[in-house]
């Protein structure tokens, strides 16, 4: 009796994994865009990537996908020392899932991606067309399946500028965190990581803002919302 | 030159003495040689290439530095007249200091020194601290003392010179990105070596560096890690900072924009012209070469034996004889 509960239940789980291999994010466009070389232009934006940090870093991504509205949404890869970038709109299948989510990324630089860090490759996903300027609904990434539980780090190209996270915490009060630095190597596409705890934020839409202190003035502060799902 | 002729005159003494087998007495004497030899030549190449003691020294301008403080009683910065901000987010709640107020830093808190310059008005040093701790360190003042939190930040109107000592691990520039606006302007690295036997030194490398470059001192090669350093920083109206950096490492690593991050490391070349041991054993190799060839030439001319010409010769000058 009891093989056969293992058996149905090893049925069960291998057919939920397969499920969520053969529901990925398909691209809107079929040429896959990307760059590597030693100028490849880095992003403007002041968020460069929002992730949850991978116990084994793969060059299979993954996106923590919440039940959404809208059909597209954007992801970027940018490496800390801007050599790589890549930027692709893809088209969601099934509205309905909400989840982890593999998108499809047919890279030419598979050992390139796999040869970076945890520290030196930012992952950004946001709901829309990566052509929108202002950055609004921000979902959370991961470099594999297996992410460490704790935090979700937040990379920015802060311009060598003092960054502090302001997020609401579970008690309703606002809390202000101070951001690291990152210290090694070029830091071309983002120079500061910001981690907030995943037990401070809130299942469903967490809304953050980035706060900046260069040569003794404030600068605009970033807001944007982190939505998680699972 | 003698250097070069090194190979050929080893080649030449083998094929010499391997064509000469005859005589067992000659067979030991270039043994010796070789082993003498051996150990000449092991000597200057131990001396050349073994770790030597070495300071380096990063001097130049800059509008940037950044240091981790060490425990050392030299981090004391006079912070007379600046202005301090406690709070991020009150950042009108700002705190004047008076004459004689002294900042003291906790271990591995981290200072950034940024220089403003101003239009018609005297330029501002923006000094940033932090900590993983709990607290950044504290100033004192006349009358009391002000703990500091995890982040502060003073900031100065430079209407007078100061000097700010370091003591801990530095960095100096900053790597080109998007909304960088401060770096290291010019700079040099000199390295100072010590001699293998004496305490003397010698300068052995001397590197200068570019603007935009972050300089940094390591400890290895391979590794990275930060080398502990002494210097100061000077402050002047109008003008970069003006710094001065010496540490006891193995590199220099220099981040430069366009290229791989590269070590500069002192090179063995200078230890031939500045080093009088290397000197001085190098003389010895020349010496010991000249006297081979001399007991070579002379042990050829008393003890080869003759050889069949050489016996014809001589009897048919016999024969001749009446």
């Amino acid at each position: 009796m009891k093989r056969i509960i293992y058996a149905l239940q090893w049925l069960v789980i291998s057919f939920s994994i397969h499920a969520a291999d053969d529901l990925k994010l398909t691209l809107v466009e079929p040429q896959f865009k990307e760059k590597y070389s030693s100028n490849v232009p880095v992003s403007g934006r002041v968020i460069s990537g929002v992730m949850m940090r991978s116990i084994k870093s793969t060059n299979q991504f993954f996106i923590d996908l919440p039940t959404l509205e809208t059909e597209t949404i954007c992801f970027r890869v940018q490496s800390k020392d801007g050599t790589y970038f890549s930027s692709n709109e893809y088209k969601i299948t099934d509205k309905g899932f909400a989840g982890k989510i593999s998108p499809e990324y047919p890279t030419q630089y598979q050992d390139i991606l796999e040869g970076f860090n945890a520290s030196e490759l930012a992952l950004l996903a946001f709901v829309g067309s990566c052509s929108e300027k202002k950055l609004n609904n921000v979902l959370v990434s991961s470099r594999s399946n297996e992410t460490s539980p704790g935090f979700v780090v937040i990379l920015v190209s802060s311009g060598r500028s003092d960054v502090f996270l302001s997020a609401l915490a579970a008690n309703g009060k606002r809390k202000s965190l101070k951001c690291k630095r990152l210290i090694k190597g070029k830091r071309t596409a983002y120079d500061t990581e910001c981690s907030v705890k995943v037990k401070d934020l809130v299942l469903g839409t967490n809304e953050l803002s980035i706060i900046r202190r260069k040569g003794g003035r404030m600068l605009p502060s970033v807001k944007f919302n982190v939505i998680v799902s699972s | 030159m003698k250097y070069a002729a090194l190979p050929i005159k080893l080649f030449s003494l083998i094929s010499g003495r391997l064509r000469v087998k005859k005589i067992e007495i000659t067979n030991l004497s270039f043994f010796m040689k070789l082993f003498l030899l051996s150990i000449v030549v092991g000597s200057i190449g131990y001396i050349l290439i073994s770790d030597r003691e070495n300071i380096f020294t990063v001097r130049g301008e800059t509008e940037n530095i950044t240091i981790v403080f060490s425990n050392d009683n030299l981090n004391q910065w006079d912070l007379s007249d600046a202005t301090l901000l406690l709070d991020i987010t009150a950042p009108d709640d700002l705190v004047t200091l008076p004459i004689d107020s002294f900042f003291m830093p906790n271990v591995d808190t981290t200072a950034r020194v940024v220089i403003r310059n101003q239009e018609s008005k005297p330029s501002q040093l923006i000094i940033t601290l932090e900590s993983d701790g709990k607290s950044v360190g504290e100033i004192e003042t006349a009358d009391k003392v002000i703990q500091l939190p995890r982040y502060a930040e003073i900031t100065i109107d430079i209407n007078q010179s100061r000097v700010l000592p370091l003591d801990g691990y530095i960095r100096v520039g900053e790597d080109v990105g998007l909304g960088v606006d401060s770096l290291l302007l010019s700079g040099e690295v000199s390295i100072v070596e010590k001699q293998f036997f004496r305490e003397e030194r010698y300068v052995a490398t001397e590197h200068k560096l570019d603007t935009g470059d972050r300089v940094e001192l390591h400890n290895s090669v391979d590794i990275d890690s930060l080398a502990k350093a002494k210097g100061f920083i000077r402050i002047t109206s109008s003008n970069p900072l003006a710094f001065t950096i010496h540490g006891e490492a193995k590199a220099v690593k220099v981040h430069r924009l366009g290229s791989n991050s590269y070590h500069i490391t002192p090179s063995i070349w200078p230890r031939i012209t500045n080093d009088p041991i290397i000197a001085a054993f190098s003389s010895l190799l020349a010496i010991i070469f000249l006297l081979l060839e001399f007991a070579d030439l002379i042990g050829k001319l008393l003890f080869s034996p003759r050889t069949a010409d050489e016996k014809d010769d001589e009897s048919s000058s016999i024969a001749k004889k009446p």
